[in-house]
C-alpha cells in the first residue's frame, strides 16, 4: 500500500508569499494515498531535508511529493534526500510550485493556490505510479576533449592533464592562444598578454598528456557521458608538422598576399604564413580556400591562379614551367583555347574576367622551349602505338613517354598537329609555335610517322600485333553534308576540306563571291581564310547572332575584316549552271520553341525564299569521325558513329586498344581532346603495368556561380579595372600573305608590362595559388600541396567547450563610418596596433597616413546594450579595455589626449574601479557620459559629434583616431556545435549553463562542461577560473571507476510486442534491436546502454509494449486523470 | 461584465526546451493566465495521441504541446515525429467536432521565457473565447 | 473461363503441386446468396470455391494465423493492399503467400438471404480495381478515371459546423455496443492486446458510455492512420452501422495531402508516422 508524504516548501516568500500553503496542505491531506503532509520554510536547506528524512522514517512513507521549485533545479537534491531515508530515489515527484506557479501568478493569489493544489494532486497521482528504478553500472574512458584553445581551454586542458588524464585539445585556428594572444597588455595589472599566455601555450605543446590538434574541428559527437565517440576533422595544413622548422623561407617567394586576420585586417600576410611569431604549434600553414573556379572549369585543371600570380610578380619562366605541369601544348592553348576558365572567372562578376588564355600565350612566348630540360625517364620497354597526331594523341604520347613507354604516332596527313594544324588557319595558330610544342614531345623520344594512314598502311591488326597497346586518337575529319540539291556541283567546298587544303598549302580555286554556311568556329575560320584569299564573303546562319556557337572575339574579328553575316537564313538549294555554282537559294527563318540542345528551333518562313548570287559555297556544319580503318579488328562504334568506349577507362571493345579525343566524343575543343588524351594515357599506363583499370568515371567538377552576397562583397573589395587589351594587327595589313597561302598572326600578344598589369587583376579566389614556389624553397621538404583533410576518431569520457567569442561588425552603425573612414578602428584592432608583434611593430600609427595620433576618441557599447541594432546584453570588458588602451596610448606618447564616450562605467572586479580612475586621474583621460551621434572626415581629422549628458551639452571633438568598443558575440558556428553536442543555446547563440548560479560550468547534458566566453562575455580572470572549474568537474568525473546509468530508459514488454519494428525506425540512437524468441516471434528489445530515454518508441508503439521508465504511460495518464478527480 | 470562461488546459512540455523555457518565464517573473496544467515529458515525440484524446475525453478545453525548435531537439529527431503525428491528429479532432483552436503545437526554446508567456496567454484567450466544449451528452452521464 | 473457374483451377494446381497446404477463398454461404470464407486443404474441395460481387470479406486477416505456412489466398484489390501493409509491418513474409489477385467488379449490398444489385457506396467511388500485388491475376486489369473529388463523403462531413459534427458523431458513437467486430475484421488490427482491452493503463473505461465509446472509436481509427487500406471490412461488419469508413477515409485523405502517402501500395515505403522530412511544412507550429 502506497503511503505518500507531501512536503510543501515556502521557499521563503517565493512560494509562501503568493500561495496559501495551509490551503494546499489541507487539500493534500484529502488526496488518495496521502499519509502525511508538512511544510518547510526552505525544504532544500539542511534542516528542511532532515525533516523530510525524519518524516519518511517516522510515518513509514514509501513515496514522496515535494512542492517547491523546478525539478530541473532540485530534483537530484531530493532524490539523494529520500535515498538517505532508505527509499529508492525514483519514488519522488516534484510539483513545480515556484517557476510554474507562484512566480508567474503573483498577481492572482487565489487561482495560484488553486493551481498549486492541482499541481500537487498531479504529482501525487504520478508518484502513486512510480516504480523503484535502478541504474546500471558502466565504465568510462578517462580522456577529455577540450574544444577551443583560448585561455579558458588552455587552462582546462592543463589542469586536467596535470591531474594525470589524457586530453585532446581541438583548436579551429592554426594556433592556440585565442583572443588573449591578440591582446597587448591586460587590465588591471598592465602586464603583457603574450608574456603571461605564451608560457601556458608552450606547456600545452610540451605536455605529455595533451594531444594538440590545431587547425581542426569537431565534426560529430556520439554516445554519452564517459563513452563519447568523437569525429574530428583535421584540416589539411599542407605543411608537415614534423618537418617544418618555422624558418619562414617558404614565405619569401609566395606571390599571394591577403589581409591578416590575426591582425584584424590591418596589414597583410602571405598565403603561406604563421599567425604570429610565438604561435603554438610553431609551424606554418598554407591558406587554401575553395579550388579556384578557373582551375575547376579547365578540362585539364591547370594551376591558373598559380601562373597568373607568377606572371604578376614577373616570374615568367616559373609561370611557364608551372603551365607545363599540366599542359603539354601551351603555345597552342595560349591561342586557340575556348577558355572555359574565363567564363568561370569570378572577376567576370565584378567587371571582366582575366585574359587567362592570352596570359598563357604570353608565358609561352617568353620561354625558349628548346632550353626546356628533358626529365629523367626510366624505360619500361613497353611499346604503344597512337593513331593520329592531334592534340589528344600528342598529349597521350607526352604522358606515356614520361611514364617510360616507347611511343610511335601514326599520322595520316603529311604534318603532325591534327585539326590544330589543318583545321585552324595560320593567322590564328602560327605553324612555328605549334611545331615548338610538338618538337619537345619528340625530344621526349616520341616517334611521329606522317603520311601513315592506319587501315591502309599499316593495318590496325598489325599495330595490335607489334605494340603492347594501341590508342585511337584519329579525331573527326569528315565534313557533314549540307543535304540540299546541287551540293555536288563544282564550287562547293566543305569547310574542313577547304581549310585542310589551304592549311597544307594546296592551291584552292574559289570564286569572287563566297557563301559560308554555318555559325561555328569552323565557319568563321573558313570565312576569314576565304576573305584572305581575296573573295567577298557572306556567312549564312539559320539562327540568331546570340545562338552562334563561335567565340564572340572571332565573330567580331570576322566582321572587322568586312565579312557579312546573314542571320536567320538557311540554304534550300545550290543552283548550278553547267555543273558550276551560280547561286544559292535561301529561305528566311524565325526562332521557335527551344529544341533538345536548349537553343530555339529555327522554323522556315514560307514564301520567303530568295536567291543569293555566289560562285562558291562552303558548308561548315561540323565534322564526324572516320572509323573506316577500325574494321579489323572490329572496334564497336556508337549510334553517333563515334568509338564506343568505357566511360571510366576509355577502353574500346577490344582489349589493349583504347580511344580518345574527337574520335570518341565527336568534334569538341582542343583542350577537351587533350584532357581525353591524358585520361587515356593514364589507363594505358595502368594496363601496361597489369594494374586494374578505373571502373567509375571521376565526377565532372562544375565551377559554381558565386552567390549574390559574395558578388556584392567582391564588388565592394575590388574596384572596377577592365582587362588589358591585346594589340592586334591592323585590318588592312592582315591579308598580305607571308608565304603562299599563309597569313600573319592577328593577335600580337601582351608586352611584359601589359601581362603583369593584367595578371594583377586576379582575385586569388583560392588564396594559395598553388604556384608551388614554396616547395622549391623549403629545405626541410615539409610542404605537400596534395595533403587531404583527415577524419580522426577518439573515444572521449568528458568534453569541455571553450569556443570563446568574436567581436561584432560595427558596419551596422553606419553613422560611425567604420570601413569608410580609415582612422575609425575597433578595440581589437587597436590592440594589434599597440602590440609589438602587430602590423606596426607596436608603434601606434593611423591607418590612413601612418602618423602618430594625438587625439583619440573611444566609443563604448557599439553593439552592446542596444536591442535595436545590436545585443541587449553588456559585453562586460569593454569599459576596462578602453581605460587600459587610454593609459597605454599615453604611455606610448605623452602628447596623446583620450576621450571616452560611455553609457555607464562597468568596473566591477578586483582593482577594476581603481584602474579606471587611474586612467582619469593619472592619465587625464576624459570620460564623457553620452552617445556619439555621428562621425565624419574633415581634412585629416575625424570629427566626433556627441553629447555629454551630464552637462547636457553637445560636444564636438576633432580626433586623429576613433576606437569603437564593439560587442562580444558568440563565435561563428557556436549554434551548430551546440546542436552537435545536444546542449542548449540562447538566442544570442551563447551556450546555456545547467544553472546560472549553482551549475555555471555544467550543461544539462552529463559529461559536457562549459568555460569562458562561449557562455557569455567573460574577462581573462573569469575565463581562467572557469577553465579550472570545468577541469575540476572533469577530474571529479574521472575519479570514478564506473558510472551509473540513468535508469529512466525504455523497456519493451515482449509479451505485448508484435514485432512491427516501428520503434526501431524512430529510435534516433539505434538503441532498439530485434530478438527472435523461442516461440518463433521476432520482437524488439532495448539496449539500455544506448537508450537516452526520449520515449519516441512509446508514442510509436500501438501495442502498448514500449514504455518509458519514469515517464510511463500509467504515470502520464494518472496525471491527466487526476485533473478531473 | 460577465465573468470570462475559465478553460481547463493541459500542456505537455518537453523537459529540455519548453519546460526550461517555462522555468525561465518564472525566473523572470513574467505573468500569464493560471489555467494551464503542465505535464513534463522528456520529448514532444514522447506524447502518445492517446494522452491527448484522453485529455479531451476527460473534459479538457484545450491541449498545448510544446517542444524544441526543429533542429534543436535534445534527441535530434523527436520533434520531427511529433510534428507529423500532431499534424495528422489536429484535423482529425476538428473533424470529430473539437475545434482546431483547442489543440496547438508550439516550439519554445529554453531561453524563450518571454515567448512561453506569450504562447500560454494567447492560447488561453483563444480557448476561453471558444467557451466550453460543445457536449450534447451532459458531462455527468458521459 | 469464368473467374470462379480460373480460381478453382489455380487453387487445384497449387494444392496438387503441394506449393501450398491451404488456399483461402470464398464459398457460397448457407443462405445460398451470400459468400463466406473457405479454407481449402484438399484439392477435391476446390470446386466449392466461388467468386462474385458478394465476396466481401478481407481474407488477408487470416494470414496472420498462418505466418509460417505457405498459403494461397484470393484477394480483391483493396485486400491486396493489406498484404503489402502486413509485409511492411513484418507480420507476414511475401514468400509465404501465393496471391490469387482478382480484378474487382465492386461489391453489391447484401443481407441475409438477399443480394441487392446496387454497388456498395464505397465500391462506387473505389479507384483500385486491379490488385497491387499478386502472383496470378484473374480478369483483365481495369484503369478507373479518378473522380474530381475522391472523398465526396469526407468533404461533405468537413463542410459541417463544429456543432453539427459533434451532434453527428455523438449520435453515431452513442450507438456503439463495443462488440469490437470492426477490430476483429480489420487486417491492420492485430495487437496482441488492444488498448481498449487494457486495464492498466485504463485508456477506455469499461462502462459503455458515449465518452468511452468516442475514445474507442477515435483511437481505433487513429491507430489505423496512414495504415488503413480501405477494404471497409470494419464498416461492413458493424452491427449498428456506424459509418466507420467516414473516419478511416478522413485520415486517409489527410495522410495523402500531408505526406503524399497511401497505405499498402509499396511494401518497402516507410510509414508516414515513422518518417519525416526536416523542413516540411505541415501547418503545425509555423
Amino acid at each position: 500500500m502506497a503511503r505518500v508524504g507531501v512536503f510543501i516548501c515556502h521557499c521563503g516568500a517565493n512560494i509562501g508569499g503568493t500561495i496559501n500553503i495551509e490551503k494546499v496542505l489541507e487539500a493534500a491531506k484529502k488526496m488518495p494515498l496521502v499519509a502525511f503532509v508538512d511544510a518547510n520554510k526552505y525544504t532544500c536547506s539542511e534542516p528542511g531535508q532532515l525533516s523530510v528524512r525524519d518524516a519518511i522514517v517516522k510515518n513509514r512513507l514509501n513515496r514522496v511529493v515535494i512542492g517547491n521549485c523546478s525539478p530541473r533545479m532540485h530534483e537530484n537534491t531530493f532524490r539523494k534526500t529520500v535515498a538517505q531515508a532508505g527509499l529508492n530515489p525514483y519514488l519522488l515527484e516534484i510539483a513545480n510550485l515556484r517557476e510554474h506557479c507562484s512566480w508567474v501568478h503573483g498577481n492572482n493569489k487565489d487561482s495560484a493556490t488553486d493551481k498549486a493544489i492541482e499541481l500537487v494532486r498531479m504529482a501525487v497521482a504520478k508518484v502513486g505510479r512510480d516504480e523503484a528504478l535502478f541504474g546500471k553500472r558502466f565504465g568510462l574512458t578517462k580522456r577529455a576533449l577540450v574544444i577551443g584553445g583560448g585561455v579558458a581551454g588552455i587552462q582546462a586542458a592543463l589542469d586536467i592533464a596535470n591531474a594525470g588524464h589524457e586530453v585532446v585539445l581541438v583548436e579551429r585556428e592554426p594556433t592556440i592562444g585565442g583572443r588573449m594572444a591578440q591582446l597587448d597588455k591586460t587590465f588591471p595589472t598592465l602586464d603583457c598578454s603574450a608574456c603571461i599566455l605564451t608560457p601556458k601555450m608552450v606547456d600545452v605543446a610540451q605536455h605529455p598528456n595533451i594531444t594538440l590538434l590545431s587547425y581542426a574541428e569537431v565534426q560529430e559527437v556520439k554516445g554519452f557521458v564517459g563513452n563519447f565517440e568523437v569525429k574530428i576533422k583535421q584540416k589539411a595544413r599542407y605543411i608537415d608538422l614534423k618537418k617544418c622548422t618555422a624558418c619562414g623561407d617558404c614565405t619569401k617567394e609566395c606571390p599571394v598576399e591577403v589581409l591578416s586576420d590575426f591582425n584584424m585586417g590591418l596589414g597583410k600576410r602571405k598565403a603561406v604564413y604563421i599567425p604570429f611569431p610565438q604561435a603554438v604549434p610553431n609551424k606554418y600553414v598554407i591558406d587554401k580556400r575553395e579550388t579556384p573556379p578557373c582551375k575547376t572549369a579547365c578540362p585539364i585543371h591547370m594551376d591558373v591562379q598559380g601562373y597568373l600570380a607568377l606572371i604578376a610578380t614577373g616570374k615568367f619562366k616559373e609561370a611557364y614551367e608551372l603551365i607545363r605541369r599540366t599542359n603539354t601544348l601551351p603555345a597552342v592553348l595560349g591561342r586557340v583555347c575556348f577558355h572555359p576558365c574565363e567564363q568561370a572567372c569570378k572577376r567576370g562578376y565584378v567587371d571582366q574576367p582575366l585574359s587567362i588564355c592570352s596570359l598563357k600565350r604570353f608565358a609561352s612566348d617568353q620561354y625558349d622551349i628548346t632550353t626546356l630540360p628533358i626529365p629523367e625517364i626510366t624505360k619500361t620497354g613497353k611499346k604503344v602505338a597512337i593513331v593520329g597526331a592531334g592534340p589528344a594523341g600528342l598529349t597521350a604520347a607526352h604522358d606515356l613517354a614520361l611514364a617510360g613507354h616507347d611511343v610511335t604516332i601514326f599520322e595520316a596527313l603529311p604534318e603532325p598537329g591534327g585539326m590544330v594544324r589543318v583545321g585552324i588557319p595560320e593567322y590564328r595558330m602560327p605553324r612555328p609555335e605549334l611545331k615548338k610544342d610538338i618538337d619537345y614531345i619528340q625530344r621526349l623520344g616520341v616517334e611521329i610517322r606522317t603520311n601513315a594512314r592506319v587501315g591502309e598502311k599499316p593495318k590496325l591488326s598489325e599495330l595490335q600485333k607489334l605494340y603492347d597497346a594501341v590508342l585511337m586518337a584519329s579525331g573527326a575529319h569528315n565534313s557533314l553534308k549540307l543535304g540540299v540539291p546541287g551540293e555536288e556541283s563544282q564550287g562547293v567546298f566543305h569547310g574542313i576540306d577547304f581549310l585542310r587544303a589551304v592549311n597544307l598549302g594546296q592551291k584552292v580555286e574559289i570564286g569572287q563571291r563566297v557563301a559560308v554556311v554555318g555559325g561555328g568556329n569552323t565557319a568563321i575560320d573558313a570565312a576569314r581564310v576565304a576573305r584572305r584569299l581575296g573573295s567577298t564573303v557572306t556567312i549564312v546562319y539559320r539562327r540568331g547572332r546570340d545562338e552562334m556557337p563561335a567565340n564572340d572575339v572571332e565573330i567580331e574579328a570576322a566582321e572587322a575584316e568586312g565579312i557579312q553575316i546573314m542571320l536567320l537564313t538557311a540554304p534550300t538549294k545550290v543552283i548550278a549552271e553547267g555543273g558550276k555554282v551560280k547561286a544559292m537559294e535561301c529561305v528566311k527563318m524565325r526562332l521557335g520553341a527551344p529544341d533538345a540542345s536548349g537553343r530555339p528551333r529555327p522554323e522556315t518562313i514560307p514564301g520567303s525564299e530568295f536567291r543569293l548570287e555566289v560562285d562558291t559555297v562552303i558548308p561548315a556544319l561540323g565534322q564526324a569521325p572516320n572509323l573506316s580503318f577500325a574494321k579489323d579488328p572490329e572496334i564497336a562504334a556508337t549510334g553517333r558513329g563515334t568509338v564506343k568506349v568505357d566511360e571510366a577507362s576509355l577502353a574500346t571493345s577490344v582489349a589493349g586498344i583504347f580511344a580518345c579525343g574527337d574520335a570518341v566524343t565527336g568534334p569538341l575543343m582542343v583542350v577537351d581532346a587533350m584532357a581525353s588524351g591524358r585520361k587515356a594515357a593514364a589507363s594505358i599506363d595502368l594496363y601496361l603495368k597489369g594494374a586494374p583499370l578505373p571502373t567509375t568515371p571521376e565526377p565532372k567538377a562544375e565551377a559554381k556561380k558565386p552567390s549574390d552576397e559574395e558578388i556584392e562583397d567582391l564588388k565592394e573589395q575590388h574596384p572596377v579595372k577592365p582587362r588589358v587589351k591585346m594589340a592586334e594587327m591592323p585590318v588592312d595589313t592582315r591579308f598580305k600573305s607571308t608565304s603562299g597561302m599563309n597569313f600573319p598572326e592577328v593577335e600580337l600578344g601582351f608586352t611584359p608590362e601589359q601581362a603583369m598589369e593584367e595578371a594583377k587583376r586576379c582575385l586569388a579566389c583560392g588564396v594559395c595559388s598553388e604556384c608551388r614556389e614554396c616547395v622549391k624553397l623549403c629545405q626541410a621538404g615539409a610542404i605537400n600541396h596534395d595533403m587531404k583533410d583527415e577524419i580522426l576518431d577518439y573515444k572521449i569520457g568528458s568534453i569541455v567547450v571553450a569556443t570563446g567569442y568574436k567581436t561584432s561588425d560595427p558596419k551596422a552603425y553606419g553613422e560611425y563610418g567604420y570601413g569608410r573612414l580609415p582612422d575609425v578602428i575597433t578595440g581589437l584592432q587597436m590592440e594589434r596596433l599597440m602590440n609589438a608583434s602587430g602590423p606596426t611593430a607596436g608603434e601606434v600609427l593611423r591607418p590612413s597616413d601612418g602618423k602618430h595620433p594625438h587625439t583619440v576618441v573611444f566609443i563604448s557599447c557599439v553593439g552592446s546594450r542596444d536591442e535595436l541594432k545590436g545585443h541587449s546584453y553588456c559585453s562586460k570588458f569593454c569599459c576596462m579595455y578602453m581605460a587600459k588602451q587610454a593609459i597605454m596610448l599615453k604611455e606610448h606618447d605623452p602628447h596623446v589626449q583620450c576621450y571616452i564616450f560611455y553609457i555607464d562605467i562597468r568596473a566591477g572586479g578586483k582593482d577594476f574601479d581603481e584602474f579606471s580612475r587611474r586612467a582619469q586621474q593619472e592619465y587625464g583621460t576624459l570620460w564623457l557620459r553620452g552617445r556619439v551621434s555621428k562621425l565624419y572626415q574633415d581634412g585629416d581629422k575625424v570629427m566626433v559629434c556627441g553629447e555629454d549628458s551630464l552637462i547636457g551639452r553637445p560636444v564636438e571633438i576633432a580626433a586623429d583616431m576613433v576606437v569603437l568598443a564593439t560587442a562580444a558575440e558568440a563565435n561563428d558556428g557556436a549554434a551548430e556545435l551546440a546542436q552537435t553536442l545536444k546542449v542548449s543555446y540562447d538566442t544570442n547563440h551563447f551556450f546555456i549553463e545547467a544553472h546560472p548560479k549553482l551549475r555555471p560550468v555544467e550543461t544539462q547534458t552529463d559529461g559536457i562542461f562549459l568555460a569562458g566566453s562561449c557562455v557569455g562575455p567573460r574577462d581573462i580572470p573569469e575565463s581562467v577560473a572557469q577553465g579550472s572549474a570545468a577541469a575540476a568537474k572533469v577530474v571529479g568525473l574521472f575519479s570514478q571507476e564506473f558510472l551509473t546509468s540513468d535508469p529512466m530508459v525504455s523497456a519493451i514488454d515482449q509479451a505485448k510486442c508484435s514485432g512491427c519494428l516501428m520503434c526501431q525506425e524512430v529510435c534516433p540512437f539505434s538503441a532498439i534491436e530485434s530478438q527472435k524468441l523461442r516461440d518463433g516471434r521476432t520482437v524488439s528489445v532495448v539496449n539500455e546502454s544506448l537508450c537516452k530515454g526520449c520515449g519516441l518508441c512509446v508514442a510509436a508503439c500501438r501495442f502498448g509494449a514500449a514504455n518509458l521508465r519514469g515517464f510511463t504511460q500509467q504515470q502520464l495518464l494518472a496525471e491527466v486523470v487526476s485533473l478531473w478527480q | 461584465m460577465a465573468v470570462e470562461y475559465q478553460p481547463r488546459i493541459v500542456g505537455f512540455l518537453c523537459n529540455w526546451c519548453s519546460y526550461a523555457g517555462a522555468d525561465s518565464a518564472g525566473t523572470a517573473r513574467m505573468s500569464y493566465p493560471p489555467n494551464i496544467r503542465i505535464i513534463r515529458v522528456p520529448c514532444s515525440g514522447r506524447v502518445d495521441p492517446l494522452l491527448i484524446v484522453k485529455s479531451f475525453q476527460m473534459g479538457a478545453d484545450g491541449v498545448l504541446i510544446a517542444g524544441c525548435h526543429p533542429g534543436d531537439c535534445h534527441y535530434t529527431e523527436g520533434n520531427y515525429y511529433a510534428r507529423r503525428r500532431f499534424a495528422l491528429l489536429r484535423p482529425f479532432l476538428e473533424y470529430l467536432g473539437i475545434e482546431r483552436a483547442r489543440f496547438q503545437v508550439e516550439w519554445v526554446s529554453a531561453s524563450e521565457g518571454k515567448r512561453w508567456a506569450q504562447v500560454v496567454t494567447s492560447f488561453t484567450n483563444q480557448v476561453a473565447q471558444l467557451g466550453p466544449r460543445k457536449l450534447l451528452v451532459p458531462e455527468a452521464t458521459r | 473461363m469464368s473467374e470462379t473457374e480460373q480460381i478453382r483451377a489455380k487453387a487445384k494446381e497449387l494444392l496438387d503441386s503441394k506449393k501450398v497446404d491451404c488456399v483461402i477463398g470464398y464459398e457460397r454461404a448457407t443462405d445460398g446468396k451470400n459468400a463466406r470464407p473457405m479454407f481449402v486443404y484438399n484439392a477435391k474441395d476446390t470446386d466449392r470455391l466461388i467468386f462474385d460481387q458478394t465476396c466481401r470479406h478481407n481474407l488477408v486477416r487470416y494470414l496472420l494465423n498462418r505466418k509460417d505456412k505457405v498459403t494461397g489466398i484470393v484477394v480483391k484489390p483493396c485486400d491486396s493492399r493489406a498484404i503489402n501493409l502486413l509485409i511492411n509491418e513484418h507480420q507476414i513474409a511475401r514468400d509465404k503467400v501465393v496471391i490469387i489477385g482478382v480484378v474487382c467488379p465492386g461489391l453489391v449490398k447484401t443481407d441475409w438471404n438477399k443480394t441487392g444489385d446496387k454497388l456498395r457506396d464505397a465500391c462506387q467511388i473505389c479507384q483500385q480495381r486491379t490488385p497491387v500485388v499478386y502472383d496470378v491475376l484473374i480478369g483483365e486489369p481495369k484503369k478507373v478515371e479518378p473522380p474530381a473529388d475522391a472523398y465526396p463523403d469526407v468533404t461533405g462531413m468537413e463542410g459541417k459546423s463544429v456543432e453539427e459534427k459533434r451532434a453527428f458523431w455523438e449520435k453515431e458513437f452513442s450507438r456503439c455496443i463495443r462488440c469490437y467486430a470492426c477490430r476483429q475484421a480489420c487486417p491492420g488490427c492485430y495487437c496482441s492486446e488492444c488498448f481498449v482491452d487494457r486495464l492498466d493503463p485504463l485508456w477506455v473505461g469499461i462502462r459503455i458510455a458515449p465518452a468511452e465509446n468516442e475514445m474507442w472509436n477515435t483511437m481505433r481509427a487513429f491507430h489505423l492512420g496512414g495504415r488503413c487500406i480501405g477494404c471497409n471490412a470494419c464498416e461492413m461488419v458493424c452491427p449498428v452501422n456506424i459509418p466507420l469508413s467516414l473516419l478511416n477515409r478522413k485520415l486517409e485523405k489527410e495522410v495523402m495531402t500531408l505526406f503524399k502517402f497511401q497505405a499498402g501500395l509499396d511494401p518497402e515505403a516507410p510509414q508516414p508516422l515513422a518518417a519525416f522530412l526536416k523542413d516540411e511544412k505541415l501547418g503545425v507550429a509555423e
